[in-house]
This record gives C-alpha cells, structure tokens and sequence, in this order.
C-alpha cells in the first residue's frame, strides 16, 4: 500500500467499510470516488449550497467540507442509503415525488438528507422551523414552495398516524 | 469486521468513475493540497509537532474553517494536526481549584454540545445565548454548528463577532499548552498573543469563573451581517447596588467591528455610579458606539449603537426581573 495512506473504518449505509486513503481525501470523495456512491453531489465546494449533504452520527454535514479521516469510526448515511433494502422508498423520498418537489434534481440529494436528519432531530417543525432549517440547501430551479409542502406533507401525515 | 467490503483502490478513481475533466476542480484539489496528517494523543504531543514543523503545520478542530481554505488554496501546509485525536479536549465540567470556582471547557468541544449543555445554560447563559444566536443567523451553515469547536472558532477571522464577546463579559481565562507547560491568558490577551509570531501553543481550556449570581445581569445581542462585513455581536455584564437603583459595574463589549472584539470604556464611565434612567441608556449606548466604531460608517454606528441599547435594557431586565419593566 502506497506509505502516504491511512486505513480507516466506517459504516456507510449500514454497510461497513475498510478503506485506504490519503489523508487529504474529503467525506465527498472518499463517497463518490472510493465507494463509488454518486448520488452525493458535488457543486459549489465553498460549503454554501448543501448538494453535498450527508447524515453523519445522525447530524446533517456538508461532505465536501470535511476529511473523510474526520470520519473515521462513525456511521454515514448518504442518499443511496434512505430507501429500504428491497427498494421502498422513504416517506421523503415518496412525498417529494408525488410533490414534483424537483426539476434538474442536483440539489435533490443534499434536500432529502438535511430535511431526514431535521425531522429525526425536531418530529413536529412548523413552516417557519424548515424553512429556517433548510435555508443551507439551495436549488437552481424548482424554487423553495413544493419541497416545503413535501416535507410539511410529511410531518402532517406523522401527526395523522400518530393520532 | 461482518460485511466487510473492502473498496481499497489503488488506481486512481479518475479512470474508474469520473469522466477526465468533468470534476477539474477536486482532481486539482487532490494534486495542490499534499499534507502530512498527524494524529497526537495528548496536547504535549500535538505542541512538539508544531514546534518541529512551525508554520508549515496547522492544527486542525472541526476543520470548518480551514478545509475550506485548503480548498481554496488559501492555505497550503505540509502537516495537518488533528486535535480531536486527543482524549479529553471535549468537555464542560466545573471546577474548583485554589480557593476558585467556575467551569472549565475543553477547546475541542462543539458549539451544539455547548449550546444544549445544562452545566452552560445554568451558570454562563450569556454564552449559550451566543451560540444561539450564531446559530441561528448560521443556519445556512448548521453543518458547521455540529462540527465546529470553541477552539476553532476562537482562531477563526470571523472570532470577534460571536462567541469572544461573551466569554469577555464573563471574565474568562483562555489555557493555552505549550512545549514549555500551561499558561493562562485572558481573552483579550489570546488575541492579541498570536500577532508577535512565533508561538506555536494550543488552547487547551477555556476558564470561566463563578459568577455572582444576584443583581447581575447578564445579555448577549446580535445584529445580522452588513454587506460583506461580519455580523455585529454585543455582551453586556451590569450590576446594580442592592436597591436595584444604581449601577455599580457594567460592561460593554462589542465584537464584529474589528480583528478583536473592542471593550467600550466610555459608556460605562458614564453610567458607573449613577441611577438608572433611559437617558442615560441613550447617553452611554451613543458614546459606546461612537467610541468601538472609530472611523466606521454611519449606518454601522446607528446598528451597534442600537445593539448596546438592546443589550444594556436586557441586562438591566434580567438583574431586576420583573421591576425593570419601562427600562
Ligand atoms: C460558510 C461559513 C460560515 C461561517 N460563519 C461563521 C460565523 O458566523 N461566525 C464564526 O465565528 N465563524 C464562522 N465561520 C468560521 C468557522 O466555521 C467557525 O469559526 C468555527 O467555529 C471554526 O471551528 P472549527 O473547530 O471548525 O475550526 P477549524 O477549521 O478546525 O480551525 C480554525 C482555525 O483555528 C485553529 N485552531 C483550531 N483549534 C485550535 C486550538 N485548540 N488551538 C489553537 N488553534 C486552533 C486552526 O489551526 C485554524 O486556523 C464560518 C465558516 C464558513 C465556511
Ligand atoms: S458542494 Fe458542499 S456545500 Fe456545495
Ligand atoms: S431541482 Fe435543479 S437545482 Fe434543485
């Protein structure tokens, strides 16, 4: 192994992973380039958009800001991992389909991602609370309504069943 | 290890994932920023690394700040130290050493734990209020909220504005390592440390003695950004005499103006001693203003100027409860 790599352990998506890298590699491309999981976007790279969002330890990070060495010993969860393993998608996943809440899809990724780890932090946001909360995920073209209801949508249907 | 997949690729993932050219930017990343990454077990160990390396290393915390200008190239070292390697920088305890009381926080603590820490929200409000209030105009950035450390943000550029002012008001002690020992400084004394060079220490701990828990009053206000300009942030500490008529002691610091957060001397000369009056909130907060802002321009005076106000009434509310209300 080429002396200048470090060999670090992680869970990503429930699977766990040993992996040899340099110690400049970031989160984004230790996901993208190593493990070959490229739903995680990579955009902007100056931490203000939010396509590169993933789950880590149940908190939402912006990937492209962060060694993957930082991240050694700990549990990510990128896009790939928010469906269930025989394919069902999450109650976000579904409700941003049947909201249209995308266009090209490039910030879509970043979204689903900030808002699971929102509403596994705060169940019962109000409008105002995601909107807030979301406000480091920015999207070119669809606008800031329809993954809003989405994610509202969800919240309402939690209350529903919770009743 | 169960389920071990074992992705260790030794080609470059350029030819195996990205189409040449498509990410330009992350393959230049790859190539410019080569470090060595050191992983120190204890603070000694980290200040021996720096010792050797000197400006060619960085010590890295929550890494919010310097990734970034690694990326950009802003900053190029040969060596990256990793602080969080080292066990018990993470911590809010209270101490009580030599006769004196108060809390101890280790520089790799995270703003969120400080934010939700009780020990923080009981005996150093102001500072939670902070972190709150950082928080909350950072939501765009709340990744960094997770990862970023007292430490890191007490060596940002951005340090001024936000979490120094409080600590300030609160009197605190910063400790910082280095290969000669411990060594403890006030704040205004950190920040202004660095800028002989040379020093090549670490913070360790941040100090915050017990405060006085009746008549004081304690708030921390924050205004939103100016164009490219940092936010400003203003503390206040106010004690009142024990018929909560006049002032005994008030301080007033305000941070996002310069390098260093500026301690305002001329407001509180013009209040010490005196009896509460709304008069003389408006005297003291215009004098304060005029006094941290120098040369600034008029709106920003008009904005700090309303800050300090807001601050000094919120003190004032929080040393009187319920009596203060019309201040
Ligand atoms: C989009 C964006 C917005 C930001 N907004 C704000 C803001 O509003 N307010 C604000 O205060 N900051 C802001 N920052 C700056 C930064 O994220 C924070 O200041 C953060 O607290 C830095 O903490 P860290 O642990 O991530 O530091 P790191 O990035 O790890 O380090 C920052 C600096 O501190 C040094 N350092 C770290 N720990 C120590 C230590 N124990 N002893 C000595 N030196 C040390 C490092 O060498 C480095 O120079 C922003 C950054 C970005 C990218
Ligand atoms: S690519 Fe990470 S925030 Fe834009
Ligand atoms: S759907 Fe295209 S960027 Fe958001």
């Amino acid at each position: 192994m080429d002396s200048t790599k470090k060999v670090i352990k992680l869970k990503v998506n429930g699977e766990a992973y040993e992996v040899a890298i340099k110690p400049r590699m970031t989160l984004l491309q230790l996901l993208r380039n190593e493990l070959g999981l490229t739903g995680t976007k990579q955009a902007c790279m100056d931490n203000s958009c939010g396509a590169c969002t993933v789950i880590v330890d149940k908190m939402a990070v912006k990937s492209c800001s962060i060694l993957a060495m930082q991240v050694n010993g700990k549990e990510i969860t990128s896009v790939e991992g928010l469906a269930s393993k025989d394919g069902k998608l999450s109650p976000l996943q579904e409700s941003f389909l049947e909201h249209s809440a995308f266009q090209c899809g490039f910030c879509t990724p970043g979204k689903l991602m900030s808002s699971t780890a929102m509403l596994e932090e705060m169940p019962d946001p109000t409008e105002e609370d995601v909107r807030r909360d979301m406000e480091g995920n920015l999207c070119r073209c669809t606008g800031y309504v329809q993954y809003l209801e989405a994610i509202m949508d969800v919240v309402g249907k939690r209350k529903e069943a919770a009743k | 290890m169960g389920n071990v997949s074992c992705p260790i690729r030794l080609q470059t993932k350029t030819e195996v994932y990205m189409r040449p050219g498509y990410l330009g930017d992350l393959e230049s990343f790859i190539d410019s920023s080569k470090f060595e990454y050191l992983e120190p077990n204890s603070l000694q160990e980290a200040c021996s690394i720096l010792a050797r390396y000197k400006e060619k290393a960085r010590v890295i915390a929550g890494g919010t700040e310097l990734i970034p200008l690694i990326q950009q190239g802003k900053a190029r070292p040969d060596c990256l130290i990793n602080l969080k390697s080292i066990p018990n920088l993470q911590f809010v305890e209270t101490y009580s050493d030599f006769g004196e009381e108060g809390i101890k926080i280790g520089s790799g603590t995270t703003l969120f734990d400080l934010g939700r820490s009780a020990i923080i929200n009981e005996k150093a409000a102001v500072l939670a209020e902070a972190i709150n209030q950082r928080e909350f105009r950072l939501n765009r950035s709340r990744w960094a909220y997770y990862m970023a450390t007292i430490g890191g943000c007490l060596f940002s550029p951005e340090r001024a504005a936000d979490i120094a002012p409080a600590l300030m008001v609160l009197n605190a002690k910063a400790v910082r390592q280095g290969i000669q020992g411990w060594e403890t400084m006030s704040m205004q004394d950190l920040f202004t440390a660095d800028s002989e060079g040379g020093v090549y220490e670490i913070l360790g701990e941040i100090r915050i003695p017990k405060q006085q828990e009746s008549e004081v009053g304690l708030a921390y206000e924050k205004g939103p950004a100016t164009g490219d300009g940092s936010s400003i942030g203003v503390a206040v500490f106010l004690r009142l005499d024990l018929k909560h008529v006049d002032v005994e002691e008030i301080r007033i610091v305000v941070g996002g103006i310069g390098n260093a957060p500026i301690e305002s001397r001329e407001g509180p000369a013009i209040m010490t001693g005196n009896p509460i009056d709304d008069h003389l909130i408006i005297d003291a907060a215009d004098m304060a203003a005029e006094e941290v802002c120098g040369a600034s321009d008029a709106e920003i005076i008009e904005k700090t100027r309303e800050l300090i106000e807001e601050a000094i009434r919120h003190a004032i509310d929080r040393s009187i409860g319920d009596f203060a209300l019309g201040y």
